[in-house]
């Protein structure tokens, strides 16, 4: 690999995972040009006070220049726009990746459902949840954090959101009286997905550092979630990381302890396979259903995505 | 707003406040000792009167057919920077009571219109701030 940036001097632990990356990431010379790029700023329309056509009417008056993506209520930000204040502060938009749109979009919401969020602050998915449900059903969203559920009650009041319940706990702990019919674990994780570069200085940005544990805990997670879900339904384990132990791996060892099963989904974005092994690691040819995006290939956030049902 | 639009929610009193949450499923049960909120702020008891939250009116403001007032921005922004607002009389807006206040024809929040025409900002800070900093 030719030297893009010094490794010596970058003692985080990712550098040391990229030499390894080469191996699954597709055009590892792109994926390594990109870090040097800020991600674009995408806006959620909230369909639950606003419609598409309105909202684009009042953002543009409020001074924004949009830019339509793949996904109908998702917009890209132009880089010489800031987020419109007032648009902002009357719930018609949410600030998000595009990519952390696609664990909504798997959970095929109709309306209607018994919906867990296990770790859902901040709370943008849980809003894009219930904005998909039309408000219709009732979500219960949980984080662990009593700093993360205040800004994530916040958020759910921004939006207008009232099908939602805020709970507080562990989330490998959770008990319920009842099975839910869609299981969102959106696991704490290591969020290489997000990570920059500073192009001047070579620096590693919004690198996560500590919580050694992750792992364990995401094995814990999606247990405790697929235990939680009805029969039929269905449950999104995803991250915002590349790395496969928290990702393949996680998954993997779920389907050697439950009768789980990984289904097939098309995102409307572009996306890679999960992977079936990893040095020496062999995770199941059913991984192959999982989904890889990456931040060179979709201009946002990495993410990884697996579809899982639990049978009738 | 009509009697009929609300009736797919439920109301919820605790935190000495009223919340708005939608009736959930037949089969769904929420008793949870890690239980924190359900639903969305409504109405808040301010000096002895229910008044609609900020939140509650920007959700629903559309359904209101009565008691609503549109301004403009620099009429907002006027209400914001002075704390009150005189406007001409309106026979169809009962005072003293709360208005509904729209901007652009969405709802923003309330007020308090007086009986002598003058109306008083009941925005939540973070509101205000927007029509200051601009």
């Amino acid at each position: 690999m030719q030297t893009v940036m010094n490794l010596e001097t970058n003692t985080h632990p990712f550098f040391q995972h990229l030499e390894n990356y080469q191996e699954f990431l597709p055009d590892f010379r792109g994926y390594l040009t990109h870090l040097k790029e800020h991600f674009p700023t995408y806006l959620r329309i909230n369909t639950l006070k606003i419609s598409v056509e309105e909202a684009e009417k009042f953002l543009t008056r409020d001074g924004a220049i949009l830019r339509s993506t793949a996904v109908p209520e998702i917009f890209q930000l132009s880089p010489s726009c800031k987020v419109p204040s007032l648009s902002y502060h009357l719930g018609f938009i949410y600030p998000q990746a595009l990519t952390s749109a696609m664990p909504v979009l798997a959970m095929e919401l109709q309306g209607g459902e018994r919906v867990l969020d296990l770790c859902a602050a901040p709370g943008g998915k849980t809003g894009y949840m219930a904005q998909v449900m039309k408000d219709n059903g009732v979500i219960v969203a949980n984080d662990r954090k009593l700093g993360r559920i205040i800004s994530l009650m916040s958020n759910l009041k921004r939006l207008g959101i009232t099908s939602a319940v805020v709970i507080q706990s562990r989330g490998e702990q959770l008990t319920w009286s009842h099975p839910f019919d869609r299981i969102l674990v959106d696991a704490p994780c290591s969020g290489e997905g997000k990570y920059r570069i500073d192009a001047e200085t070579g620096r590693l940005l919004h690198a996560r550092r500590g919580r050694t544990n992750l792992s364990a805990i995401q094995k814990a997670l999606i247990q405790r979630g697929f235990d939680l879900l009805e029969p039929g339904g269905i449950m999104i384990y995803s991250t915002c990381t590349l790395t496969p132990e928290e990702n393949e791996e996680v998954v993997a060892h779920l389907l050697k302890k439950r009768k789980a099963a990984l289904v097939q989904w098309k995102p409307p974005v572009e996306s890679s396979p999960g992977l079936e092994e990893y040095r020496g690691k062999r995770y199941g040819k059913e991984l192959g259903l999982a989904h890889r995006f990456y931040p060179h290939k979709v201009n946002s956030v990495g993410f990884f995505l697996a579809k899982i049902v639990k049978p009738k | 707003m009509p009697a009929t639009s609300l009736d797919s929610w439920q109301i919820l009193t605790y935190s000495k406040q009223a919340f708005l949450f939608r009736t959930p499923p037949e089969r769904f049960s929420y008793a949870d000792p890690h239980f924190v909120r359900a639903g969305l702020p409504f109405l808040r008891n301010v000096a002895g009167f229910l008044k609609p939250t900020t939140c509650f009116v920007q959700r629903f403001g559309h359904l209101a057919n009565r008691s609503v007032l549109d301004l403009s921005l620099h009429e907002i922004k006027q209400l914001v920077q002075r704390g009150e607002l005189n406007i001409e009389s309106r026979q169809e807006i009962e005072a003293p009571g709360y208005v509904m206040i729209r901007i652009f024809g969405n709802s923003l929040g309330c007020s308090l219109l007086m009986d002598d025409n003058r109306l008083l900002c009941r925005f939540p800070k973070a509101l205000k701030q927007i029509f200051r900093n601009d």
